[in-house]
Parts: C-alpha cells; structure tokens; sequence
C-alpha cells in the first residue's frame, strides 16, 4: 500500500515539475501551479528536470572565447577557448560552462575563470589577463535551404572585450 | 472496488524478471565511470573552493533550498579528489556486483553530491543518470549479474548441484522508469511545438552547423544537412509515440489480429536507439545517448528475454554436448561458469566418468582421451577437443562472442593449445579453494 502510495506521488512530482508552456491546458496548468506542493520532494532527491533538448527552437548563438596577456604592455592572445581547444572526453562539459557563464549576471564568473586560468597555468602574480568573447548566430530558417546554400555560408562573427583580471594568489 | 484494488495491485506488484534492473546497474556504473574519468583532470576546477565556483559565487548558480551534497563540507582540492576517487571505486564495485546494493546507494549519492555541488557542466545525460540512477537505488532488487549473485549460485551448485531460480522482482520500478522515459521524451516534443524551426524542419541543419555540437568538419556536415526535415519528422512523431504506451494493454487488442505479434514498446524502444546512436554518429551530445541506452535496458521485459533468445536461436537447433571430468575440481568449476552464460541454453553438461553417459554420447572415445582434454559434440555430431572445443564453445555464449575472433588470429591457437595443456595437466590439483597451476 505504501509503495503504492509512494509511486503515485512520485509520478505525480516529476510530471508536474517538468512540464511547461502550459498556459493554454487548464487542467496542465493546474498540475504546474502545484509544482510548489513538489518541490521540497523532488529537489531533495535531485529529480530536477527540464527537457527542453534543442527546443523549442535550438541554440543557434555560437559562442567562443579568446584569453589574451599583457606581455611588455601589449595584449598577446594566449588561448582561445572553443571545440579545438579541448580534448573530445572535455568537450561537453567544458563549452557547456563555457555558454553558462555567458550571461551579462554572470561576470563574476567569467572572472573566477580567468583567475583559474592564472591558477592551472602557473601565471605570475600581477600579470594582467583578459576576455576578449567571438560569436556568431547561425540563420533561423522557416524554410529547407540546400547543401550549396549552407557551403558559400560563412559566420558572420562579431567580438567583445569582456572582463579582466590581475592574477592573485588564489 | 475489490477488482479496482486488484487491478492496482497487478499494476504495481506483478513480478517481472530482474534482468533488466541488473543490465541497467550495470551500464549505468560504466556510463557514469566513463565520464567521470573523462572529467577527472577537471575535478579540482569543478568541484572544490580552489576551482572556477568558490562557495561565494554559488548564488550565481544553484538554488539555496533543499540542497544537499557532500561538496559543501568537502571543499580543499586534494580532500575533493579523495571523494571522487572513493567514487571511482563504489562505481566499479557497483558495476562488478559487490554489495551491489550498498554500492549502489553510495554511487547514486555521491553523484547527486558532484552535480549539486556544480550545475554548469551538466547536461541531459547527466540529468537522466540522475533521474534513473535514483529508481535503482530504490529497486527492490538489482543483484542480477552480480558478483554477490555469484558467489550464491556457487553456494546453491557445490551443496544441491542445482542453480538458484532466475531473479523475479515487483514490476513497480520499471513503471516508475517508463515513466520518467515518456516524461523525457513527451515534455521534450511538447516543448519543440513551441518554436517554429522543428515544424519547418529546419532544426537540424542549424544544429549541423553549431560547431559546439557537430562532429565532422563543416563540408560534411553540408552535404548531410539535407536529411534535416525527415530527422524533424522522426523526431516529433517517435517522441510523441511514447505516449501510446500509457494506453492499457488491453486496450490494445483492438489491433488488427496480424498486429498481436508486434511489441508496440519494443518499436519505439528500437526507434530509440536508432534516434540515439544516430544523433551520436553526427553530434557530440555528452552522455546523452549512454544515459538514455541504459534506461531502455532497464525497460525490457520477460518477452524482450524471450524474444532475443529465439532470434539468436532461428538458425541453430539440437544441443552442444561437452563432456567434462566429473572428478576434476577445476573442471566441475568450469562447468559451473560455462552453465552460468550459456543465456542461450545451447550446451549439455555431460559427466563423462558416468559409463552410461559416455556410451550414449562418446561411445568411440576412450576414457584416456577424454581424460586428457574436454572432448564437445556439436549436433551435426562433429567432435572438437582441446582449445578448439574452447573456441567453438566460445562462439555459442552470448558474453564470449565477441572476442572469438581474437582466438582465429594466426599464432593464437598455437599459445591457446600450450596453455590450455599446461592447465589440463594440472588440473587434478585443484581443489575448491584454489588450483595450483
């Protein structure tokens, strides 16, 4: 009875807290408002979860980003962070971060990683780094455009100055 | 009321074949192993205070409530990489099968500690271990091809001469996972309705072409985008299709009579692994495709078991006799282990110091030579001995089946006869506990 009882909640607190773009589903909607109900439950135990996979429309904003030095008062690039740059077994996890810290909330991050870099890369105290953030938005289409459209398609790139840091003793 | 009762009890607690949780530990294990060597020259970047998230910029981050992970109390770098290494070797025991429950229990936890600890890396695939790796610690039973199971079908063979019954479990967890599988997939096509590129079948040539994501250089990817609109379409449609399986079976025997043989589920968990493995052969999607592959392993059913062994079967019939040394230690040892994987039930464990026995099937054998090497009978009554009976055991046991060309390699059966006979000769100095070889 019990786990009975303990599977009917469960499917009930994952549904309800992975579904959205509901407002038009009164009885949906009525299952979202009660995520709060679920909540306690379903974060607790890690169940968390959104599946909004290359949707509703898919990323089309291609980000990378260049770290530069200041070498005898000029900027030097000294890495550039994209999918060359890191082995295939990092690759995920590491642009994921990449794309996550993007966000203009999110500067303090974008700093923590340059000061790390300073970290795994032995840089000298003092030393001067910078962010210089490329990226490019690939075409939203409404219609099927073919091969020899996409080979004479190049980015279109465009680049920022971002944050900058002086490597401390982190 | 007392047939609503029944037919809630039936849902929830009919017995199914513990199998399929015992596949899903497994592949789950090496799934999250997998990764997390991949990770592992980023685990003090990651996860401690001296890395790219410091306690102080959590908030940028993860939610302040119900948030729990070792990680919090676990911060200098070199105690960090203390616990993902302890985690290293829960997951191998995990998956070999010792304490499986135990160790189950701790590899789940301490996933959710590394990802609460840190959300940015994560992706789908990362959520999925999460979501599943969470019914398996509450599985009543996940021993299957185990190590523990092991050891108590030794036990159950050395004291009756009899195997223990196959595992059966309360059918209630694979619910709970088909679940979660039709949430994933559903939500996510729900979600793609929502935008305008996936009905316009443009949504793959732009995913083609984000560099984050493809695998080939931009020529191949190119001249492959056409495929976008039919991978669209699949999409959507195969997505949606997990919807079907929330209609009651017997609902289903509306179908046309020559549709009864075709397993609904099975179509659309096959529509999964071709979606999968697809995307994979293109894009590099993390743990994704490993993560989804594991759950649909925990999906099969008694039938799917069933269904394999027959298919595997169509084109071999009668039985491989082997005939063994019933006095030998090592030999009945042996016996035991080639009884264990023979899934598809094509051998014949024969004592050849039986007299009847050996008269019925190797009647122009003497007991010397059968002494000296194990002799097998194949149905077309060919007789193989030595290494080569080895080799051709091999290719019947579903576990083994893999590497048997590695014993046709030229050279091999030359080392393959010399060790087999260096281990032949020596054999009746095994005893239970061990051999001297």
């Amino acid at each position: 009875m019990l786990i009975g009882a303990f599977c009917l909640w469960h499917i009930a607190a994952i549904f309800s807290y992975s579904i959205y773009h509901v407002e038009e589903v009164p009885v949906l909607q009525w299952i979202s408002d009660q995520r709060s109900f679920f909540r306690p439950y379903v974060l607790t135990t890690s169940q968390w979860q959104r599946w909004n996979l290359f949707s509703p429309d898919p990323l089309r904003r291609v980000i990378e980003v260049d770290i530069e030095q200041r070498i005898h008062g000029q900027w030097i690039r000294v890495y550039t962070l994209n999918e060359h740059s890191i082995s295939w077994w990092q690759r995920a996890p590491e642009l994921k971060t990449m794309r996550r810290m993007e966000d203009d909330d999110k500067e303090a991050l974008r700093e923590r990683y340059l000061l790390d870099y300073c970290r795994t890369r032995d840089i000298p105290i003092g030393t001067q780094l910078r962010m210089i953030k490329r990226w490019h938005v690939i075409p939203k289409h409404e219609k099927i455009y073919d091969t020899e459209w996409w080979q004479n398609w190049q980015p279109d790139w465009n680049e920022h100055i971002d944050v900058s840091v002086t490597c401390t003793a982190t | 009321m007392r047939s609503i009762i029944r037919y809630i009890d039936r849902f929830f607690f009919a017995e199914t074949n513990a199998a399929a949780f015992g596949l899903m530990r497994i592949a789950w294990a090496a799934t999250v192993l997998a990764f997390l060597f991949g990770s592992a020259p980023d685990v003090m970047r990651y996860y401690s205070e001296a890395g790219i998230l410091p306690a102080e910029l959590g908030h940028l981050v993860f939610r302040n409530e119900y948030r729990y992970s070792l990680l919090l109390y676990i911060t200098e770098p070199h105690a960090v990489i203390a616990l993902w290494s302890i985690f290293v070797v829960c997951l191998i025991c995990m998956m070999i099968g010792i304490w499986p429950r135990l160790m189950t229990i701790t590899s789940v936890l301490l996933l959710f500690s590394f990802h609460e600890r840190n959300l940015q890396p994560l992706g789908g695939g990362d959520t999925v271990l999460r979501n599943i790796g969470f019914l398996l610690m509450i599985a009543p039973e996940i021993s299957a091809f185990s190590i523990a199971r092991l050891e108590k079908q030794w036990l159950s063979w050395k004291s009756t001469g009899e195997y223990l019954k196959p595992l059966r479990t309360h059918i209630w967890p694979y619910r709970l996972l088909l679940w979660q599988v039709i949430i994933i997939y559903v939500t996510s096509a729900w979600d793609k309705t929502q935008g305008t590129m996936w009905s316009a079948g443009t949504v793959v040539e732009a995913a083609f072409h984000h560099t984050h994501f493809a695998r080939w250089s931009k020529d191949f990817m190119d001249s492959v985008s056409w495929i976008s609109p039919y991978a669209c379409f699949y999409t959507i449609i195969w997505e949606f299709s997990w919807l079907l399986l929330l209609v009651p079976r017997e609902l289903w025997m509306v179908r046309p009579r020559w549709m009864h043989r075709f397993s609904l589920r099975r179509w659309i968990i096959l529509g999964g692994v071709i979606f999968h493995w697809g995307i994979f052969v293109f894009m590099d999607v993390g743990s994704f495709p490993f993560a989804m592959s594991t759950a649909f392993l925990g999906l099969l059913l008694d039938e799917d078991f069933e269904m394999f062994i027959r298919v595997l079967n169509k084109r071999f019939t009668g039985k491989i006799v082997v005939l063994y040394d019933g006095q030998c230690h090592l030999c009945q040892r042996s016996v035991f282990i080639l009884q264990l994987l023979d899934q598809l039930h094509r051998l014949e464990i024969v004592n050849f110091r039986d007299p009847k026995q050996r008269k019925k099937y190797a009647a122009k054998i003497t007991e010397d030579d059968l002494d000296r090497a194990m002799h097998i009978k194949l149905p077309d009554g060919t007789y193989y001995k030595g290494f080569f009976a080895f080799r051709k055991i091999a290719w019947h046991l579903p576990i083994t089946r893999f590497f048997t060309p590695l014993f046709y390699i030229p050279g091999m059966p030359f080392v393959g006869k010399r060790i087999y006979a260096r281990i032949a000769e020596r054999r009746k100095k095994c005893r239970d506990d061990g051999c001297v070889i």
